[in-house]
């Protein structure tokens, strides 16, 4: 075998390596949340233990910035007074968790939950949502 | 050492250049991806979060893909279609497999012949297509991470627009990613098939891929 030939076979390996590695890291991150659905769990269910609990200014602590401005709004400049006017159902217990990226969506037997991740970790960003088939949600609560 | 680098000059330099472009597509990845998190009112993540997002990667492997199956599609259509004054087709007359004779296979090949092309059987078969079936793996394997960093590129916006996700199988026949895919496949097949026609009349002086400068025209399958 003359030095040309192995010195290619060398490069082609080399790319072949470089090719099934690149192709294996990207088919092993893509798609993937990071295990993050236990965190989403957990910030919706506070979410939803404050509302029902009716400590309003715990619950707004679980939503987005711009969720909380919109409840300041409609509250007088207070996201808890804000909160207390909506009307949210009880959840009920069953849930399901899809997390793809930086957005979630948590499903509860009666309510639905949309969250987002924020600098400070995930946050409600719209809450009290009922499908409306293939158009986006009508929530009670959501951001502006 | 300078003669391994001379002899793969070529490998080396697209090499180079392949990850310089990745880089740089990652750092602009990333401040466009948050750009538009500004934009939305999420918070802005980091590089490395970045290269491991679904955005980063159907970036990446929409146009992997693409690239795969244009020279796929190209070293097959080759084999039996002629372009007349092109030195990327063969000469006249001479489209299909060819004989073994022409292809150096089995009792035709010589003592440098690769191995699989010398034993005959299914292994000089196999080794016959062997460079189509690397371009299809790798045109097959960009696809599907494509399908799956696109299907979770889409939820993503989906679930920031305060919709409900679609599935996987769903998404293969969805919108997105034939936008994404046809998008690729026709700005390609421009390319390579732009190519065969425009070697007929200009010429690179030096340039495999075109014909000697003082070739004729009409001049098929004859390279510089």
């Amino acid at each position: 075998m003359g030095e040309g030939v192995g010195d290619s076979r060398k490069v082609t390996a080399v790319l072949r390596i470089l090719a099934v590695g690149v192709t294996g890291l990207l088919v092993l991150c893509s798609g993937c949340n990071n295990g993050q659905e236990e965190e989403v769990r957990q910030r919706a269910d506070n979410f939803e233990a404050a509302v029902h609990g009716r400590d309003w200014t715990q619950a707004c602590k679980q939503l987005a910035p711009t969720t909380r401005d919109e409840l300041a709004q409609s509250g007088g400049g207070s996201c808890a007074k804000g909160l207390a006017n909506e009307t949210l159902e009880a959840p009920g217990s069953a849930h399901k968790v899809k997390v793809f990226g930086t957005t979630a969506q948590v499903h509860y037997a009666h309510d639905t939950l949309f969250l987002g991740r924020f600098a400070d970790g995930w946050r409600v960003i719209a809450a009290g949502c009922t499908p409306h088939r293939n158009e986006p949600y009508a929530c009670v609560v959501q951001g502006g | 050492m300078r003669r391994f680098v001379r002899e793969n000059s070529l490998s080396i330099v697209f090499g180079v250049m392949f990850l310089l472009a990745l880089l740089g597509q990652a750092f602009a990845g990333w401040y466009q991806f948050n750009d538009q998190q500004l934009g939305d009112g999420y918070h802005q993540i980091t590089l490395g979060r970045y290269l491991t997002s679904a955005d980063f990667a159907v970036d990446v492997t929409e146009n992997w893909q693409s690239e795969y199956l244009q020279f796929l599609l190209y070293i097959l259509a080759t084999v039996w279609f002629l372009q007349k004054g092109s030195p990327e087709s063969k000469e006249l007359g001479k489209a299909g497999l060819e004989s073994d004779e022409d292809q150096m296979v089995g009792p035709h090949a010589t003592e440098n012949s690769p191995r699989w092309a010398r034993v005959g059987g299914l292994r000089t078969a196999l080794y016959s297509y062997s460079l189509c079936l690397t371009m299809a793996a790798i045109f097959l394997a960009s696809w599907l991470v494509q399908s799956v960093a696109g299907w979770a590129a889409y939820n993503e916006t989906r679930l920031g627009q305060l919709r409900d996700p679609v599935s996987w199988h769903a998404y293969l026949v969805h919108a997105d990613f034939w936008a994404r895919t046809l998008q690729n496949w026709q700005s390609e097949l421009l390319a390579v098939g732009s190519m065969a026609v425009l070697a007929i009349y200009p010429r690179q002086r030096g340039s495999p891929e075109s014909k000697p400068v003082g070739a004729p025209h009409h001049s098929t399958g004859t390279e510089g």
